[in-house]
C-alpha cells in the first residue's frame, strides 16, 4: 500500500512541475506582449511602470510619458483583454467538447457568436447608444443577443427532445446560427455604408480597448471559469455516457443547463468585447488533455491558461507583422490553429 | 530686259504679301470659328490679347493648341471629343469643381451624389451614383461628353459607362492624381477638352503662385515639425505615406509626415500613432460630428504632446481630398495649423 | 426493500414492460434471464429511475419517481451494457468517479485516504490492482468491464443492478466475479440483481431467478420450482435442456 501511495504522489509531482512550467511560459509571453511593438519596452521598464502605478509611486524621469502611456493605457489593457478572452473561450470550449462529447465542438456551436454578431451589427448600423451604457452599448447588446440566441436554441432543443440529447442540441444550435446569420446578411446588404465596420468587428480585434472592458470581462470570466471548475467531477463523469452519469448520481439535466449557460456567458462576453475569434477554444482543450490527462480539475484551468497565452501571442503577431496596419486576430488564430488542429485530430484518429 | 526683272520682283512681292494676308486671315478664322459656335465666352479675351505684339505669336500657337482637342484621356484611352460641348456630365466632385471654375457650371447636366451642394451648378442637374450609375437615364440626358473618375471602375462592373460609349457618347476617364503635377495636368486636360485652355492656364498659374509663396516661407523653416494626418477616424484609422498629394502638401509647407516611410494609404494601429508622438495632428474626417474631440478622447493618447498642447486641427475635407485647384485652400489651412507663426493663424472654415 | 407493482414502461410511448410486479427483500440476489428483447434492460433502467414509468416502484417505501437523483444513486448503482469512453482516464481515476456522492470536500481537495483505500479494495475485488495506473483506452474489453463493475462497487450502494456484467469476460473472470458478487451481497444485507445470458452462470449466481418474456415476468422464484425443459422451450424457442445435457455428456466423456 505504501508503494502505491508513493507512485501516486510522484505523478502528482510531475504534474505540479508541468503546471509551473506552463505558468512561467505564460508570464514570458505576457511580458513579450507588453514589451514588443512599434516601440520596444524592456521587461525592467514594464515592471517599474506597473509597480509605480499599482502603488502610487512616481515614475523615474528616464521613462518617457509616452512609454508610460503605451504600457499602461494601450498595451497592458490590450494584453490583459486578449488573455482573458483566450481563457474564457478555452474554458467554454472545454465544456462544450465534454458535454457534447464531440472533439469538433466549440464554444460557438450553440449559436452565441451569430447572436452577438447580429446584436453588434444592429448597434453599428442604427448607431444605437443607450445613455447609461455609453461606449459599452455595443458589447452589452452583443452579449445579450448572444445569450438570447443560446437560450432559444437550447429551449427549442429541450422541447423537441425531452432528454436534451447532444445531437439535438448541436442541430438546434446550427439551425439558429444559420437563421440569424441570414438576418445579419440581409440587414448588412441594406446598409452598405456600415459594411466595413461590421466585417471589421466580426473579424476580431483587441485594438482600442479600454480598461473598463478589461474589468467587466475579468469579472465575468473570474466568476464563470471557477464555476466551470466547480463542475469538474461532473464533467469527468459525464464523458462516460449520460445514463451512467445519472446512475452515479449526477443531476444530468440541471448540470447540463448550468454548463451550457456558463459556456454561453463566457463565449458571449468574449465575442461581445472582441469579435469572433476562432480555433483557440478548439485547440487548447486538446493540448491541455495531452499534457495533463483528462481530469477536468486540471484541464479546465490549464486550457484557460494555454488559451490566454496563445491569444496574447497571436495578437502580438497580428499587430507587428504588417505594422503600422494590423491583421485581424481571428485570421492569425485560424492560420496557426487550423493546421495545428488537423495535426492533433488526425493523429488521434490514427491511434484510435 | 529691265521690265521682266521688275515683273518677277513684283510677282514675288505680291505673292509674299498675299501669303501674309492669307496667313493672318486663317489666324483670324480660328477664333472666328469659335465665335460662330457661340460657346466660348473667353473669345473676347483672346481677341484682346491678340492685339498686343509680343503675345500675338504666343496667342497664335495657343490658338492652334486650343483647336487641338485631346485624343486620349488621362487614363490613356482613345477618345473623340465632339467640337460642340453644350451639355456635360461630371461624375466626380473634383471634376465638377474644375468645370465650375472654368466657367462651365451651367453646362453640367449630370452630377453624382458627393457633388450635391457644390456652388455654381444648375439646380436641375440630375444626380447619379458614381459607383453604380443608371446608364440609361444618363443617356437620356444626351450629354455631349462625360467626365468620370477611374474610381467608378472599382464598382460592380469594370466599365459602368460603357453603355454610353456604345451609343457614341464620349467618355473621358481621369485617374485620381497622386501628385500636384498630375492635378495640373487634369485641369489642363479638362480645359483643353472644353476649349477653355486659357482659363485653365490661369487657374494653374494661380495655384503655382500660391505654392511659390508657401515654398518661400517654407525655406525659412529650419526645424521641421512632425505631422500626423488622419483621413479616417477610429476604429479604422487611416493615414498615408508618400506617393499621395497630401504628403506632398505636408512637405511643401516645410513639415514632415510621420509616416513618410510608408507608401500610399494604409490603416494605422493606434499605438503606432501614439509612439510616433507627432508635433501636430491633423484630420479631414467629416463624417462624425467633432473629429478633433474624438481624437483627443482616445484612451492612451492624452500623453501625446500634440494633444497636451491642443495642436489638433481639422482641415477642410473637400479641399484636402479632391485632386483639383482647391487644394490650395487646404494647403494654407495646413500651413497655418502647423506653423502659425510663419503662415498666420489657423481658421477653421466651415 | 424493493417493491414493484403493475409496472409499465418503455420508449417513445411504446411499452416494453407490461404489468410487472415483484418484491425483493434485503440480502437477496436475483438473476434475470430471458430471450433478447424481453425487457430485461428496460426493467433495470426503470428501477434505477433512468426512464419514466407507470405503476409503482418503491424503494424502502419511497416511490422512485419522486426521489431525487442523488437519493436514488446513493442507494442504487447501475451498470449498463454499453460502455462509452470518450476521454482516457486511468483505471484508478475511473473507479474513483464512483465515489462521487460519497466524497467529501470540494473540487480541489484530493480524495481522502478512506476513499483511496476503498477504491483499491474494489480494484482488488475485480483483480485489477496491478493495472490501476493504466489508461483505460489501453484495456481489453473484459478488463474495461471489470473497471466499470469496480466503479459500481465504489458507489457503496445498497442495491447493485448489473446489465450483463459477464459479457466480455473470460471464464475465469466470469466465475470469479460471480463468486465475489455473492460474497459482497452477504454483507449488510445488500441486493445484487444481475442480468445473465448464460443460464448456468445465472444459476451459479443465485437460486432466485426472474424470467422475462415479451415484457412480462414469466416466472419468478427459486428456479428449482419452475425449471422445466418444456417450459423453457416455449420461452426460448429452443430445447435448452437437451443442449445442456449434451454438453454435460461431452464433458463427462472427454473432460
Amino acid at each position: 500500500m505504501q508503494k502505491q501511495y508513493i507512485l501516486i504522489s510522484m505523478v502528482v509531482m510531475r504534474r505540479k512541475i508541468k503546471v509551473l512550467i506552463s505558468i512561467s511560459i505564460c508570464i514570458i509571453v505576457l511580458l513579450a506582449g507588453i514589451g514588443i511593438g512599434s516601440v520596444p519596452i524592456s521587461p525592467a521598464d514594464i515592471f517599474i511602470i506597473l509597480w509605480s502605478k499599482l502603488f502610487g509611486r512616481a515614475i523615474p524621469p528616464k521613462i518617457s510619458d509616452i512609454t508610460v502611456s503605451l504600457v499602461w493605457k494601450l498595451r497592458l489593457p490590450r494584453v490583459l483583454l486578449a488573455f482573458i478572452v483566450g481563457g474564457a473561450l478555452s474554458a467554454s470550449g472545454t465544456v462544450m467538447q465534454s458535454v457534447l462529447k464531440n472533439p469538433l465542438a466549440s464554444s460557438y456551436t450553440l449559436g452565441v457568436s451569430s447572436g452577438a454578431a447580429l446584436g453588434a451589427g444592429i448597434v453599428i448600423i442604427f448607431g444605437i447608444t443607450i445613455s447609461i451604457l455609453g461606449r459599452l452599448t455595443l458589447p452589452i447588446i452583443g452579449l445579450t443577443s448572444g445569450l438570447l440566441t443560446v437560450f432559444l436554441a437550447v429551449t427549442f432543443a429541450s422541447k423537441i427532445d425531452k432528454n436534451m440529447e447532444n445531437n439535438t442540441i448541436i442541430l438546434a444550435g446550427m439551425v439558429f446560427s444559420l437563421f440569424i446569420n441570414s438576418i445579419l446578411t440581409i440587414v448588412s446588404s441594406m446598409a452598405k455604408g456600415h459594411l466595413e465596420r461590421i466585417v471589421f468587428w466580426q473579424m476580431g480585434s483587441f485594438a482600442s480597448k479600454d480598461w473598463i472592458s478589461v474589468i467587466i470581462l475579468a469579472c465575468i470570466a473570474g466568476v464563470g471559469i471557477p464555476c466551470v471548475i466547480r463542475f469538474s467531477r461532473e464533467l469527468d463523469i459525464m464523458t462516460f455516457g449520460e445514463e451512467q452519469a445519472q446512475a452515479i448520481g449526477v443531476e444530468l439535466k440541471k448540470v447540463k443547463w448550468y454548463l451550457l449557460a456558463l459556456s454561453a456567458a463566457l463565449t458571449g462576453s468574449a465575442v461581445a468585447f472582441s469579435g469572433i475569434i476562432g480555433f483557440v477554444d478548439l485547440i487548447t482543450p486538446h493540448v491541455a488533455r495531452k499534457l495533463f490527462g483528462s481530469t477536468h480539475r486540471y484541464v479546465v484551468p490549464l486550457s484557460a491558461l494555454f488559451g490566454g497565452t496563445f491569444m496574447v501571442a497571436a495578437d502580438l503577431v497580428a499587430r507587428t507583422v504588417i505594422s503600422p496596419s494590423e491583421l485581424p486576430v481571428g485570421a492569425v488564430t485560424a492560420l496557426i490553429g487550423a493546421p495545428f488542429f488537423g495535426y492533433i485530430y488526425f493523429k488521434r484518429r490514427k491511434k484510435g | 530686259m529691265k521690265n521682266r526683272i521688275i515683273s518677277i520682283k513684283a510677282i514675288i512681292a505680291v505673292l509674299l504679301v498675299n501669303a501674309m494676308i492669307i496667313l493672318s486671315f486663317s489666324a483670324c478664322l480660328g477664333p472666328a470659328d469659335k465665335i460662330s459656335n457661340g460657346s466660348q465666352p473667353n473669345n473676347g479675351l483672346e481677341q484682346n490679347e491678340k492685339s498686343s505684339g509680343a503675345e500675338t505669336q504666343k496667342e497664335t500657337s495657343s490658338d492652334t493648341q486650343a483647336e487641338e482637342l485631346p485624343t486620349k484621356d488621362p487614363q490613356g484611352n482613345d477618345i473623340e471629343i465632339p467640337e460642340k460641348l453644350n451639355s456635360i456630365a461630371a461624375m466626380a466632385p473634383a471634376i465638377v469643381e474644375i468645370l465650375v471654375d472654368l466657367g462651365l457650371g451651367d453646362k453640367i447636366v449630370a452630377i453624382e451624389l458627393a457633388s450635391v451642394g457644390i456652388e455654381g451648378i444648375r439646380e436641375d442637374a440630375m444626380v447619379f451614383d458614381m459607383m453604380a450609375p443608371d446608364a440609361e437615364k444618363l443617356i437620356s440626358l444626351k450629354p455631349d461628353i462625360l467626365f468620370a473618375s477611374t474610381i467608378s471602375q472599382l464598382g460592380g462592373s469594370e466599365d459602368p459607362f460603357k453603355l454610353l460609349q456604345d451609343v457614341g457618347i464620349c467618355v473621358a476617364y481621369i485617374p485620381t492624381s497622386d501628385t500636384i503635377d498630375d492635378i495640373k495636368n487634369d485641369i489642363m486636360f479638362i480645359a483643353k477638352a472644353t476649349k477653355t485652355a486659357d482659363k485653365g492656364r490661369m487657374i494653374i498659374e494661380k495655384m503655382e503662385k500660391e505654392i511659390e509663396r508657401i515654398s518661400n516661407i517654407a525655406k525659412t523653416i529650419t526645424e521641421k515639425k512632425k505631422v500626423y494626418f488622419e483621413i479616417a477616424a477610429a476604429p479604422t484609422i487611416y493615414s498615408f505615406g508618400k506617393g499621395v498629394f497630401l504628403n506632398e502638401m505636408i512637405e511643401l509647407i516645410g513639415a514632415e509626415n510621420v509616416f513618410a516611410d510608408q507608401t500610399s494609404w494604409m490603416s494605422v494601429a493606434p499605438e503606432v500613432a501614439v509612439a510616433k508622438d507627432p508635433d501636430v495632428i491633423l484630420t479631414n474626417v467629416n463624417y462624425i460630428e467633432d473629429p478633433v474631440a474624438e481624437i483627443k478622447s482616445r484612451d492612451g493618447w492624452q500623453d501625446m504632446k500634440a494633444i497636451k498642447n491642443d495642436d489638433v486641427y481639422y482641415i477642410d475635407n473637400m479641399a484636402s481630398s479632391l485632386p483639383n485647384q482647391n487644394i490650395i485652400k487646404a494647403l494654407w489651412q495646413i500651413a497655418k495649423a502647423v506653423y502659425p507663426d510663419k503662415y498666420g493663424s489657423y481658421e477653421k472654415k466651415d | 426493500m424493493l417493491s414493484v407493482k403493475g409496472l409499465f414502461c418503455g420508449y417513445n410511448g411504446v411499452d416494453v414492460i407490461k404489468d410487472a410486479s415483484l418484491d425483493i427483500t434485503a440480502g437477496e440476489n436475483i438473476s434475470i434471464i430471458g430471450p433478447n428483447g424481453s425487457g430485461k434492460t428496460t426493467f433495470l433502467r426503470a428501477i434505477a429511475g433512468l426512464i419514466p414509468y407507470k405503476g409503482s416502484i418503491r424503494l424502502d417505501d419511497k416511490e422512485i419517481a419522486q426521489m431525487k437523483r442523488k437519493e436514488i444513486a446513493s442507494k442504487i448503482a447501475f451498470m449498463s451494457q454499453i460502455s462509452s469512453i470518450y476521454f482516457s482516464y486511468t483505471v484508478f481515476e475511473t473507479v474513483m468517479l464512483g465515489r462521487y456522492l460519497r466524497m467529501k470536500g470540494g473540487v480541489f481537495s484530493e480524495p481522502s485516504k478512506k476513499d483511496k483505500e476503498f477504491v483499491l479494495q474494489c480494484l482488488n475485488a475485480v483483480g485489477l490492482t496491478e493495472l490501476k495506473d493504466r489508461q483505460i483506452t489501453s484495456l481489453s474489453g473484459g478488463q474495461l468491464q471489470r473497471v466499470f463493475i469496480a466503479r459500481t462497487f465504489a458507489q457503496e450502494p445498497e442495491i447493485i443492478l448489473l446489465d450483463e456484467p459477464t459479457n466480455h469476460l473470460d471464464l475465469k473472470h466470469q466465475i470469479e466475479l460471480v463468486e465475489y458478487l455473492k460474497e459482497w451481497s452477504h454483507k449488510d444485507r445488500r441486493v445484487v440483481v444481475g442480468v445473465f445470458h448464460d443460464i448456468n452462470l445465472a444459476m451459479q449466481f443465485s437460486n432466485k431467478i426472474l424470467l422475462f418474456n415479451n415484457g412480462q415476468i414469466a416466472a419468478y422464484g427459486d428456479y428449482r420450482t419452475f425449471f422445466d425443459g418444456d417450459f423453457l422451450k416455449t420461452i426460448y424457442s429452443i430445447d435448452i435442456k437437451n443442449y445442456m445435457l449434451n454438453s454435460l455428456r461431452r464433458w463427462e466423456n472427454y473432460g
